[in-house]
């Protein structure tokens, strides 16, 4: 592992609760060329974002257990660390009016294009 | 005891006939006939003797002495049996005779046992009763022969008696005739000269008086007097009377209307006629006892509808005036009414002229002085006074012409009419005076000032009050209608067919000649009949029974000279006899030669059947016109000046308007509908007004607004400026059918509309408009009918919004209706026992009157439909049954939308479970296929499930049942790329869930193909989408996919992947899918039976 250090990968934060999409959602991230950290709820998420200061992009599901968990996460982020890229994916209609600014709401089932294309615009 | 009398002597016509003539039965008793029986009773020493007279059914006594009854039936009769005897009749024993043992008298009261009775025979030989002595006592020997003689002698005494009674009866009858007739002629004289007289008379009653004195024979009245009333109502005066003395007369020249009998005729205003009042007890009549009368006549003299006068007569020796003499006092009376009639008329117009002098003299006129650039006008002072305004010198036109009533405001100037010169110089119009209200009429005349350019720069002028001259004018007007009516009923009779035609009799020449009119009604020649026509052939056509009589009549006439009248039959031209009067009048010369006798002849049948039908059909059209159940009006257009119409006359109404319309007769008739209801009957002048112009009848159903009722009817074009209106109130039906459309309205709106809120809303205001209610809403209850929470409510203008909490108790005790799920109705919440207590936090709000329909839910009473009028109203049953009708409709409204709301969330719920579902698919198999070294086949895979659920996305827009086209090709081909790349064009149109999902896939596949080889992979290509409905036998949909400005095309050279064959599957599986590899670009064409594609919403 050591004998080199390739430039490190822009990282971003998956937040999701049920397992095989988190296989789906890290996967878009690999794609994009990015690194996925991993975070299966907002206590979890919160803690990686006050943990360490590398994560540039929070892709997080809207629906999770506890419906609003994701909007809250997303508006907590916007509020204390406002560099922060916001992209969102929910199977439920968004008021756009909520969604905080800069953030990106796709629906699913998912469009892995238009997906990897807004992750690899905020790697940039 | 009656077998033995003789029944056919007693019925014998003869001797009948012979008693009738004596016309004796049931008349007084008299001194003759009584003084025989006291003699016969007192010669044959009886307590009983009788005139006895045997009618066919009775027995009757002239005379008796002794015996009660004045007559006995047949059976109890034993003069009857006294009739077949030659001589007396004696029966010693009544109760031995067989005739008379049963007789009631004999076997009963008065017990008698003796009768003699001696026939009374008259000269012709019938006997006709008898006379008898009768006792109770049995007479074995009879009479002795001397009473047998007296008696005898006595029955021939009285049948001579009986005899000359009826002689002298005959006599009077012929001398009574002769003095009547003699009467009846000196009457028709009088009545002659008096209406000769009256015509041409300054001053009636004295002309009267000479005529009336030489009269007082021949009308059986001794006292007339004529009375006049003066001038301010207040006495009669007593202005010619006959056989009074200068006494009597001075006491009368004054005295108070309560006069007796006269002054009964001054307050009825009616004839009153009086018989014996010497006989009399009535205390009104005290004072005309003690002054000797016992007939009285009085007629009222009256002159223009007023009382002027009384004219009576007076009779001191006879009670009662004769029926010819009254009608001769009723004629004479008539014909005073109208001499006096024509001189006050002919006062009037002298006193109006005189009027109007005077005020010419009195110099009461304005002056005013307007100029033209300020439109201020300078007056006098005394037009101030004219006006009622200010004497302030200057005032503005407009100020003046202000006071002018509406109709005639247009008529005095402007400013802008003086300006351009066209304001008329002489106009009347009436205004109402400025200080006291009085309509007055003005007179004004003016001219105009100008520059020397020829600019009106003033116009100057006069005002004059007129308004004394208008009224002798509509005076004389109304006279002059009642003449012109009088006219006409003079000629109604005459044309009613009275008279049949008229001759003229040339005696010198005996040229006889008639007229058209009386030659046709007897067939005769009309050329003869004016050329002379020989009096042969019009005597041929009198009835022979008449004939002598008429030529008797005529020799009469020619020979005295004068009038001539004689009744007589004729056969006219129809071949039948009628009775006719020939009226005429023969003229001598001086030297008593008879020159010339004409005349007319009346048709004496027609005259009265005439008369008779006129009066029959006016009464049956009054009738008719009383009973009507619609409304009827007879109507006259009002024109102003340039002859528009702008208002209208309501001449007569029946009894029926005013049920119809609510206002009584006397605020009607007479009055304009400006004047009755204001301006808000315009749109009705606009209308009839249209039927006076154009004549055709108007059939209307149409709101009259001055009471807000509907009204069906006709208006149609009588003569001239006149209409009829006929008209039934149909506010019911009406009303009815406006409930039924709001009913219709509602449901349509419940139907539409999407919540609960706006359905409320649109409930209220429609029931708010249909019941012309000031406010309507909904409320929900809460807890157990506590408060209320009113949704946004509809009112009427000016009404204020309830929306918002109310507790019930608050408004009185009005819980407990809605508690059991029943409405809450008051009508009045002054006089609701349950309101009535403190109406005032219901008026507060504008509540006078209120319904609370209960709107239940699972059989709960969970809301309520309120209406509210301000004023109290009676709600009626078919108002509270559209109120409960609407408030099923609302509940049934509101369930649908709830199960609609709670769709929608599960449907929304579904959607977020199958798009994550599909989301999980789609990682499975991504996760699945790691391996797969195609990554472009996962990926088209994973696009073919974002294909699906972009169908399911527009599906759960109508709850899957249905899809728009044209948004599920939108939906799925933005998926792709910008939609501006596509043009889309064909009829939107609702879908099956399967053809969206079908046309979702499939549109997928196309647009995935056309991005990696076709047209959409040069940035340049675009690609059309038609579609269309082809109508036929089996209606199908085409879609046709057409690719420009792309690559060439290949066409591919292998059977291809699932894409292409769901391709080929085309919409629907139906498989009709034309792939045409143009080099152009790719041209596709889908088919499907549009019955599967399309499905119908709603």
């Amino acid at each position: 592992m050591g004998q080199s250090h390739p430039p490190a990968l822009p990282r971003v934060l998956v937040v999701e609760d049920d397992p095989i999409l988190m296989m789906a959602l890290t996967e878009f991230v690999e794609n994009a060329g990015c690194e996925a950290v991993e975070a299966t709820n907002i206590v979890e998420a919160i803690q990686i974002l006050e943990a360490r200061t590398d994560i540039r992009t929070v892709f997080t599901d809207l629906d999770m257990r506890g419906s609003t968990a994701g909007m809250e996460l997303a508006l907590l982020i916007r509020d204390r660390w406002p560099p922060i890229e916001l992209l969102m994916v929910s199977s439920q209609p968004w008021d756009a009016t909520q969604i905080p600014s800069r953030g990106v709401v796709l629906g699913k089932p998912f469009d892995r294009r238009k997906i990897e294309a807004t992750l690899r615009r905020f790697a940039e | 005891m009656q077998n033995d009398t003789p029944g056919t002597t007693i019925c014998d016509p003869d001797r009948l006939a012979a008693l009738d003539a004596l016309a004796i039965l049931d008349t007084p008793p008299e001194q003759g006939f009584d003084d025989i029986v006291r003699l016969a009773a007192r010669l044959c020493a009886t307590p009983v003797a009788l005139v006895s007279l045997v009618a066919a059914d009775r027995q009757w006594f002239k005379a008796r002495v002794g015996f009660p009854p004045c007559e006995t039936s047949l059976n109890a009769s034993v003069c009857a049996h006294a009739l077949v005897e030659s001589d007396l009749l004696v029966i010693p024993d009544l109760t031995a005779d067989p005739r008379t043992a049963a007789n009631p008298l004999v076997t009963g009261e008065p017990s008698i046992r003796f009768y003699a009775g001696a026939p009374l025979r008259l000269t012709g030989g019938q006997v006709v009763g008898s006379l008898c002595v009768i006792d109770t006592a049995a007479r074995p020997g009879g009479l002795t022969p001397d009473q047998a003689d007296d008696l005898r002698a006595l029955a021939r005494q009285v049948s001579t008696l009986l005899e000359m009674r009826r002689e002298v009866a005959h006599r009077d009858e012929v001398l009574d005739s002769q003095r009547a007739e003699l009467q009846q002629a000196r009457r028709l004289e009088l009545l002659a000269k008096a209406s000769s007289s009256l015509i041409a008379a300054t001053d009636p009653a004295a002309v009267l008086e000479p005529i009336l004195a030489t009269g007082t024979r021949a009308l059986g009245f001794d006292l007339c007097f004529i009375y006049d009333i003066d001038p301010e109502g207040r006495h009669l005066r007593l202005i010619q009377s006959i056989g009074t003395t200068d006494e009597q007369r001075a006491a009368l020249s004054c005295v108070d209307l309560d006069l007796p009998l006269c002054g009964i005729v001054v307050r009825t205003r009616r004839p009153l006629v009086l018989e014996a009042v010497q006989a009399s007890i009535e205390p009104r009549y005290a004072l005309a006892r003690e002054a000797g009368f016992d007939a009285f006549a009085g007629y009222p003299i009256l002159s223009r509808g007023q009382l002027v006068g009384v004219l009576s007569f007076v009779s001191t020796r006879e009670p009662a005036f004769d029926a010819g003499a009254l009608t001769f006092f009723a004629t004479l009376a008539r014909l005073m009414s109208s001499v006096r009639e024509r001189l006050d008329v002919d006062a009037v117009l002298r006193a109006s002229d005189t009027r109007s002098r005077l005020a010419q003299e009195a110099g009461h006129i304005g002056t005013f002085e307007v100029d033209v650039a300020s439109g201020l006008s300078r007056v006098s002072a005394e037009h101030c006074r004219i006006y009622g305004v200010p004497e302030a010198g200057v005032y503005s036109l407009e100020t003046l012409t202000a006071l002018a009533v509406p109709e005639d405001r247009a008529l005095p100037s402007t400013q802008a009419t003086i300006r351009d010169g066209t304001a008329s110089t002489e106009v009347e119009y009436r205004i109402r005076r400025a200080n006291d209200g009085a309509l007055r009429w003005i007179s004004r005349i003016g001219r105009f000032v100008r520059d020397d350019a020829g600019a009106v720069l003033r116009m100057v002028g006069t005002v004059q009050d007129i308004t004394a001259r208008k009224e002798v004018e509509a005076e004389l007007r109304a006279s002059e209608a009642l003449a012109r009516e009088n006219i006409q009923r003079v000629q109604l009779a005459l044309a009613a067919g009275a008279i049949i035609g008229t001759w003229h009799w040339d005696l010198p020449t005996d040229r006889f000649t008639v007229d058209d009119a009386f030659a046709h009604s007897f067939g005769l020649d009309p050329a003869l009949g004016r050329d002379g026509i020989p009096l042969e052939q019009i005597v041929a056509t009198v009835h022979p029974d008449d004939q002598a009589g008429l030529a008797a009549a005529i020799n009469e006439a020619i020979a005295r000279g004068g009038a001539y009248a004689h009744q007589y039959r004729v056969r006219r031209a129809d071949g039948h006899y009628y009775w006719i009067e020939a009226n005429g009048r023969v003229d001598h010369g001086s030297d008593g030669t008879p020159l010339s006798f004409p005349g007319v002849l009346l048709d004496v049948e027609e005259r009265r059947a005439a008369q008779e039908a006129l009066r029959a059909s006016e009464a049956h059209w009054r009738g008719l016109f009383e009973r009507l159940s619609e409304g009827f009006q007879l109507t006259e257009a009002i024109r102003d000046s340039a002859g528009v119409i702008t208002d209208f006359r309501i001449i007569d109404i029946n009894p029926a308007w005013t049920t119809q319309i609510g206002i009584p007769a006397d605020q009607v008739i007479g009055y304009t509908a400006h004047q009755i209801f204001g301006g808000s009957a315009q749109d009705w002048i606009t209308a009839f007004s249209q039927v006076v112009e154009i004549g055709e009848t108007w059939r209307f159903t149409k709101q009259f607004a001055p009471n807000g009722r509907w009204y069906d009817g006709n208006a149609f074009k009588l003569d001239g400026d006149r209409f009829g209106v006929i008209f039934l109130d149909a506010t019911a039906r009406v009303s009815a059918e406006s409930r039924r459309m709001a009913l219709l309205a509602l449901g349509d709106d419940l139907r539409d509309l999407t919540t609960v809120g706006a359905m409320t809303q649109a409930a209220a205001e429609i029931v708010g408009r249909t019941l012309g209610a000031t406010r309507a809403g909904f409320g929900r209850i809460v807890g157990e009918v506590e408060y209320i929470d009113i949704e946004q409510d509809w009112t009427a203008p000016g009404q204020v919004s309830i929306a918002g909490r109310h507790r019930f108790d608050d408004y009185g005790d009005i819980r407990a209706n809605l508690a059991q799920g029943e409405p809450l109705v008051i009508d009045d919440v002054t006089t609701d026992p349950r309101t009535r207590d403190d109406p005032g936090p219901m008026q507060a709000i504008g509540i006078g009157a209120l319904i609370n329909m209960p709107v239940r839910e699972r059989g709960r009473a969970v809301a309520v439909f309120i209406v509210h009028d301000v004023r109290p109203r009676n709600w009626t049953a078919e108002e509270l049954a559209f109120l409960r009708n609407v408030a099923d409709r609302v509940e049934v409204g509101v369930a649908r939308v709830r199960a609609e709301e709670l769709q929608a969330v599960l449907n929304k719920e579904l959607a977020h479970r199958l798009k994550n579902t599909l989301a999980i698919v789609q990682s499975i198999a991504t996760q699945t296929l790691r391996g797969v070294t195609e990554r472009d086949l996962v990926e088209a895979f994973e696009r073919r499930v974002l294909a699906l659920s972009r169908a399911h996305d527009v599906l759960i827009q109508k709850n899957w049942s249905a899809a728009k086209l044209r948004s599920v090709m939108e939906s799925v081909l933005s998926m792709q790329t910008d939609l501006d790349r596509f043009a889309l064009d064909g009829p939107d149109m609702d879908i099956s869930p399967q053809a969206a999902l079908s046309l979702s896939l499939l549109l997928h596949e196309l647009a995935t193909n056309a991005l990696k080889y076709g047209a959409l992979s040069a940035t340049t290509g675009a690609v059309r989408v038609r579609w269309r409905a082809n109508s036929g036998a089996a209606p199908t949909l085409v879609l046709d996919w057409a690719e420009t400005g792309g690559p060439v095309v290949t066409p591919p050279r292998n059977k291809g992947g699932f894409g292409s064959r769901l391709i080929r599957m085309g919409l629907l599986g139906t498989r009709e899918a034309d792939l045409d590899f143009n080099p152009g670009g790719l041209r596709a064409q889908f088919r499907a039976p549009l019955a599967e594609v399309q499905v119908q919403v709603h």
